[in-house]
């Protein structure tokens, strides 16, 4: 062998630099694969709504809906819109779909108003954002979680979240949660603090045992509401079979969060 | 040197100020009153044994919290330690605590938990969110 010290150097330090430069490579691509099996759907668990919006035309329907769980949460209504709070509300189609709208959407749909609620997405970026934990996707239902005892109120969730889904606590709720004659709130759901960020939860409180959204609950006992909202995990037949058998859109699709709540338009 | 007997008597006078919260509590005898818990008469007992919930209650209820807010998405149930017979308890304030427990925020109830909280001089901020139920 001719090899001498030049020549073996050259090559450790070659062999050096590659493995140094090829083993974070090695690392990152495997993550990510593992990531991308991981993100690959949905599990069968995951909790799910389906929204007829063809129903939900019915402003009765919609209001229902929103009253419903407004009193379930004692959520505020604060009249200055920028400080509104909110866990589900009607927009118009255009906004809820600006990918599917165009000059020429069918009359019915247009500027027709459309319920929207947190799309407890299979990738939420607003969980990936906080940094406190405060807001993380439960593993056992896929709901996405709000911890307000741990909330900061930082608000990038807010700015992670294409949907707007989320509200920010600008002051004080309890002056506007609606209460009865003897000064009580609707129910006993814990109030919000100021400066803490909320959204729906999928009723996380009444799905634990057994119960329905109220939501859903609220629109199935309006005339003409049956069916406007379904809920129930992936793998429940009702939800798959609607899946399976209708045709259904998410809101903005290509951004890859993957929404759970899907729409019959 | 003059001053001396002057410095000495505003020192004596400095420490007697000083210290005449001992002297006075020594003279006059009681503290602030203990508060007076109404016991239950139905023979009902709390969740644990008396003495280990009033020097527990707040590791359990944090506890608790976690289970119900950052757990799975399963009814959360706790089985007392001193109670083995008594049924699972849900891990609730509002559906459980304050059903004997009546809340502080409102309440000047016989068995409020402000009573005791005011005593010890804490300040849980529990019912800045969390609201007294209503007539169960």
């Amino acid at each position: 062998m001719d090899e001498n010290r030049r020549s073996f150097l050259k090559k450790a330090g070659c062999s050096a630099v590659g493995l140094g430069c090829g083993l974070p490579l090695l690392g990152a691509g495997c993550s990510a694969l593992r990531e991308g099996l991981a993100d690959a759907g949905a599990s069968s668990s995951q909790w799910a709504m389906i929204v007829d919006a063809e129903k939900c035309l019915q402003e009765d329907v919609r209001r229902a809906c929103v009253e419903a769980c407004n009193r379930a949460h004692n959520v505020p209504e604060i009249p200055d819109p920028k400080q509104q709070v909110d866990w589900i509300w009607s927009e118009p189609y255009e906004h809820v779909f600006p990918d599917q709208a165009h000059a020429h959407t069918e009359a019915a749909m247009k500027a027709a108003p459309i319920l929207v609620l947190c799309n407890h997405c299979t990738n939420p970026p607003c969980v990936k954002v906080c940094p406190t934990a405060a807001t993380w996707k439960r593993r056992s239902d896929g709901v996405v979680m709000m911890d307000m005892h741990r909330c900061i109120g930082c608000r990038y969730c807010m700015a992670a979240c294409p949907y707007g889904a989320r509200s920010f606590n600008w002051r004080d709720p309890r002056d506007y949660i609606e209460k009865d004659e003897a000064g009580n709130f609707a129910s006993d759901f814990p109030a919000r603090s100021k400066g803490v960020v909320e959204k729906c939860s999928f009723c996380a409180e009444r799905i634990r045992t057994g119960d329905l959204p109220a939501c859903v609950e609220a629109a199935s006992r309006m005339p003409g509401g049956e069916g406007a909202l379904t809920f129930g995990r992936l793998g429940d037949p009702q939800i798959s079979e609607i899946l399976n058998e209708k045709r259904t859109i998410c809101r903005r699709v290509g951004l890859g969060t993957g929404p759970n709540v899907f729409y019959i338009v | 040197m003059n001053d001396r007997v002057v410095i000495v008597a505003g020192l004596i006078v400095f420490l007697a100020l000083v210290t005449s919260p001992f002297w006075y509590s020594a003279v006059a005898g009681s503290g602030a009153p203990l508060p007076e818990l109404e016991k239950p008469t139905d023979g009902s007992h709390c969740i644990e044994a008396a003495e280990w919930m009033k020097a527990n209650h707040m590791e359990l209820l944090n506890g608790w919290r976690d289970d119900v807010v950052r757990g799975d998405g399963q009814k959360q149930t706790y089985r007392s330690k001193d109670y083995p017979e008594d049924a699972p308890y849900e891990k609730s304030l509002t559906k459980g605590c304050l059903k004997c427990h009546t809340m502080e925020s409102k309440s000047n109830g016989k068995r409020s938990c402000a009573q005791c909280h005011d005593y010890a001089n804490v300040q849980p901020r529990c019912m800045d969110c969390h609201l007294e139920p209503k007539g169960n």
